[in-house]
């Protein structure tokens, strides 16, 4: 029987070594002096329960890896974008694109149809959305062609086909331009919910400018209204909701 | 009489000294950080975005400004509410004494209206900005995408 040995220095060093000269706590008590070696300890037959709870351990490891992959597996991929709950046919619209030819949105299943509606006069939020759709084609590679990106103007009057096909291409090649008639522009709008209000700015040189929503829709390849993103929303995460939807 | 005279010099002397002190030395700009967006074809519209910086101890305000490459150039500012993007055109922005004004997209620009040239990624544009008490300040712009 020794007195308890409180020196802490001692405690720590008797685990490196592998001596347990002393462990206890409680105040005066003693403790008998043993030898440990922790080798031994681990690799003694006479200890088959270390054994059987390293087996277990390996199994519940194994069993946690292979519930992880199936979870993985299970998930579903969360879009970026803004989902509609219940995707419907994305209402279709025949207007004039920037190459002269008409394009029906009913036309295009098949393809992942992304739409904006903008002006060239505007010169902030407009080309702002358009450089992000050429980023999204760039990192499409070989898959752009997948894609189609509608630029629907809401400033007919001063968007001639002219004008809007300079415009969109200088952005990129695969950008689409699209005007019409006023009243088949407005109806367009209305289907998809986009505010556009002409407003007369006194003193400027612009004469007016088009107040106007500045979201990009997305219709899937079954042609269903399918994902909407707010202005500013990365590049990135619209590439990234293609190229799940493209598989 | 001439301890008198002594105090008396001294304080005319602090006084006019403190009133050097708050003398105001007038508003002094820097335009850091300028560059323009792309105008794809002549006719259209551009956008400048600048940050000032006004070190001196007097406030000015950015008035307006010209460009030989477009026909009327003016500030105005971009907002987005619940979705939508309005814009409107500011007559004077605010630059406050030790302080700065930062022109940016879907905020205030100075807009080159009806651009006589196409403006193309890496080209240089010079616009003068125009100040209510500074003047003019003319600079020299690059085009180049948002970052």
């Amino acid at each position: 029987m020794i007195p308890v040995n409180r020196d802490h220095q001692a405690q720590h060093n008797s685990w490196k070594t592998g001596r347990l000269d002393s462990w206890n706590i409680g105040e005066g008590d003693t403790f008998h002096t043993t030898r440990f070696s922790a080798t031994r300890y681990f690799q003694s037959s006479n200890f088959p329960s270390f054994q059987f709870s390293i087996l277990r351990m390996r199994q519940t490891i194994l069993l946690l890896i292979l519930t992880s992959i199936i979870l993985t597996a299970c998930e579903s991929y969360q879009f970026k974008g803004t989902e509609y709950s219940d995707p419907q046919p994305a209402p279709d619209f025949e207007l004039t694109a920037t190459n002269g030819e008409r394009f029906r949105l009913g036309d295009h299943q098949g393809q992942i149809v992304l739409m904006f509606f903008g002006y060239t006069s505007c010169p902030d939020v407009c080309p702002t959305t358009l450089a992000e759709a050429r980023r999204v084609f760039e990192g499409l590679g070989d898959d752009a062609d997948k894609v189609t990106f509608l630029f629907t103007t809401v400033d007919p009057e001063r968007d001639t086909l002219e004008v809007l096909g300079t415009y969109v291409t200088a952005f990129h090649p695969a950008i689409v331009g699209l005007t019409g008639a006023p009243d088949v522009l407005e109806t367009v709008r209305q289907d998809y919910g986009i505010f556009a209000e002409k407003e007369v700015l006194e003193g400027s040189a612009t004469g007016y400018i088009v107040n106007h929503t500045a979201r990009v829709f997305l219709v899937d390849a079954e042609g269903r209204l399918r994902l909407s993103y707010s202005f500013g929303t990365p590049p990135e995460d619209i590439l990234e909701d293609i190229q799940h939807l493209i598989g | 009489m001439l301890h008198r005279s002594i105090i008396a010099i001294t304080l005319i002397t602090a006084l006019v000294l403190s009133a050097c002190g708050t003398e105001s030395t007038g508003p002094k700009i820097s335009v850091e950080d300028a560059w323009a967006r792309p105008v794809p074809a002549a006719g259209g519209n551009g956008a400048v975005f600048f940050r000032l910086v006004n070190t001196g101890n007097e406030a000015d305000q950015l008035i307006g400004g010209e460009s030989p490459v477009a026909g009327s150039v003016e500030i105005h500012k971009t907002t987005m509410e619940e979705g939508v993007m309005r814009m409107e055109h500011i007559p004077g922005l605010e630059l406050p004494a030790k302080g700065e004004a930062l022109l940016e997209p879907v905020g205030y620009h100075e807009m080159l209206i009806g651009a006589n040239t196409s403006l193309a990624l890496g080209d240089t544009l010079p616009i003068t900005l125009r100040f209510e008490k500074s003047g003019e300040i003319q600079i020299e712009v690059q085009v180049r995408e948002i970052e």
